[in-house]
């Protein structure tokens, strides 16, 4: 009978488990909404530049220089 | 076949598997002491004792589990050596080896159950004493490849699985005596 209750109780124990971790693994709509992203640019002397998008909606080159510099 | 967010189902059948087998060899450490240092009284021996061993199986059992779903995750890609050979596995070779050694050491102390007239009581306790070097393996693996044992939620399961088996262990060591005189006058009536 002992063997049958700590068999029982280790295969509850396990699903529990399995649904708490699947339960922290699923994704939510705001998690998805804030997932950080990066734009990867050619920069000077063909440098990879990361910018985190969201910072900033438009960068300036050389070709077009911010207005009244 | 994938669990809610893209996760595999075997992978946290992995880990939920490993998580089992630690609790109840945990507990089955803390029964064993409990047993040792006459805690509960010379009454509950036998039940203990049952426990002790039921436990030890149950949680092997949930060791093989873990080997299996740990042999069949599509993204470890571990193959049979890695998971019965110690340091064959190719990734983090040292904590995987120490849940490796762990399980086989602690296969050996349950087969010792049953080779305890065979072996003799005092080589059997001697042997036993391996439990401490098993249940200190299967921490440092839980903590050193377990996912789910990084950072504060580690230091927790340390303490809560490890104080009771220092205060057993030390209560074992410093008065063994004094525990166990109520049970030779009991088993000797006056």
């Amino acid at each position: 009978m002992r063997r049958v209750w700590s068999a029982v109780a280790a295969s509850w124990a396990l699903l529990a488990i399995v649904a708490v971790l699947a339960w922290s693994h699923a994704p939510t709509q705001s998690s998805t909404a804030s997932r950080a992203t990066v734009v990867v640019i050619k920069g000077k002397k063909g440098k990879a530049v990361v910018l985190p998008s969201g910072v900033a909606t438009h960068t300036t080159t050389h070709s077009s220089p911010p207005p009244g510099g | 076949m994938s669990a809610a967010g893209g996760v595999p189902t075997i992978w946290l059948l992995a880990r939920a598997s490993g998580l089992v087998a630690f609790g109840f060899l945990t507990v089955s450490v803390w029964l064993g002491l409990a047993m040792s240092t006459r805690l509960l009284g010379p009454r509950r021996q036998k039940t203990l004792f049952g426990w002790h061993r039921t436990l030890v199986w149950t949680a092997l059992w949930m060791v093989g589990l873990h080997a299996l779903t740990v042999l069949l995750d599509p993204v470890l890609h571990f193959g049979l050596p890695a998971v019965l050979v110690p340091f064959a596995a190719p990734w983090k070779p040292v904590g995987v080896a120490a849940g490796v050694i762990a399980g086989w050491l602690t296969l050996v102390l349950a087969l010792s159950f049953r080779a305890k007239r065979w072996l003799g009581h005092r080589s059997w306790r001697a042997l036993h004493y391996a439990s401490f070097a098993a249940f200190v393996l299967f921490l440092g693996h839980a903590l050193a490849v377990g996912t789910d044992l990084k950072g504060v939620r580690g230091l927790v399961v340390v303490a809560v699985a490890a104080a009771p088996v220092i205060w057993l262990g030390l209560a074992r060591i410093l008065m063994p005596r004094a525990v166990s005189r109520p049970l030779r006058s009991a088993a000797v009536p006056s």
